[in-house]
């Protein structure tokens, strides 16, 4: 009972946090920033600001902007979920999943904060996100099948061990053809 | 910027995309939570973040392709879109495998076609 209470509360605090912050966080204000002389880098290039007050005349941006505001709830929802199943997962395999999806709900509010802020510095962060997330759930799908494997080939040395010397008087004794092969090939 | 028709139909599209992709994304997450074993739930998170994923990142390159600058977010776009469509199932297939051999408890009813494989 105290569990779901403070899961609750985190929730709900989580969602406070972040209802509240797409008015001071998220905002670009363009005529705040830096102007686009002072914005050039070596070569010149002013192409964010120029997307940032392109995107801001687009005809459909008010609804994209209300739409993106339920999306950031949305996707803080979900991440909820998956933080609550990575932490009650009884299984390995329902940690990977939800560590799986955390990585996609991350990739997610990045692709969203690029619609609504309309710069593209950090749309380079859903490739390296997209490629850290497949290379863990590969090697974490590998550690659970390489467990298996040295589990199963322990029950079935022992099993061995338990065949040769049913009738043994001292059964403590270690094998010794088994133990010149601690690991079973694959 | 003079509101072209081309401007409307490519926004109204992207608000589509973006719609369905976090309907998708949160119907994902709810059955990671709910579902009873690894399997469903390797089976929910897939599927839907793989849809979810693809319509966000369509409502990004639809949204932001259309102005001067743009080019950026839809040549990475495209490369994201083509690597989830390819690693998140491939990474879903070889995770249910792995936690199939490990022998991760199955809800009840599912009947196993494959026990009779295993020793």
């Amino acid at each position: 009972m105290t569990r779901r209470l403070l899961q609750l509360a985190a929730f709900a605090m989580l969602v406070l946090v972040l209802h509240a912050a797409p008015d001071s966080m998220l905002t670009w204000d363009a005529a705040a920033a830096p102007d686009a002389a002072a914005t050039t880098d070596a070569y010149g290039s002013t192409d964010d600001v120029m997307l940032t007050e392109a995107v801001t005349r687009s005809p459909l941006r008010t609804p994209i902007i209300i739409a993106c505001g339920v999306g950031f709830i949305v996707l803080i929802i979900g991440l909820v979920l998956c933080i609550i199943r990575t932490l009650l997962g009884p299984h390995v395999a329902d940690r990977v999943v939800a560590t799986d999806l955390i990585t996609i709900h991350i990739t997610a509010l990045v692709v969203m904060l690029t619609i609504r802020l309309g710069k593209t510095e950090y749309y380079d962060i859903i490739l390296v996100v997209s490629l850290i997330s497949f290379a863990a759930t590969i090697g974490f799908a590998q550690y659970i099948a390489a467990r298996t494997e040295d589990e199963a080939s322990q029950a079935r040395r022992q099993a061995e061990h338990d065949i040769d010397h049913a009738h043994d008087p001292n059964p403590d004794a270690t094998p010794t053809t088994d133990a010149a092969q601690p690991h079973a090939t694959p | 910027m003079i509101v072209t028709l081309t401007h409307f139909a490519l926004d109204a599209l992207a608000l589509a995309c973006l719609v369905i992709g976090l309907g998708f994304t949160l119907i994902g997450a709810i059955g990671v939570l709910r579902l009873p074993d690894a399997y469903h739930r390797i089976h929910a998170a897939s599927k839907c973040s793989t849809l979810g994923l693809i319509g966000l990142l369509l409502a990004a390159m639809l949204h932001l392709g259309q102005f001067d600058g743009g080019a950026p977010v839809v040549v990475k776009s495209i490369i994201a879109l083509v690597f989830a469509c390819v690693a998140l199932p491939t990474g879903s297939h070889i995770l249910a495998k792995a936690s199939y051999k490990d022998g991760a408890p199955m809800y009840p009813p599912t009947h196993d076609e494959l026990a009779k494989d295993r020793t």
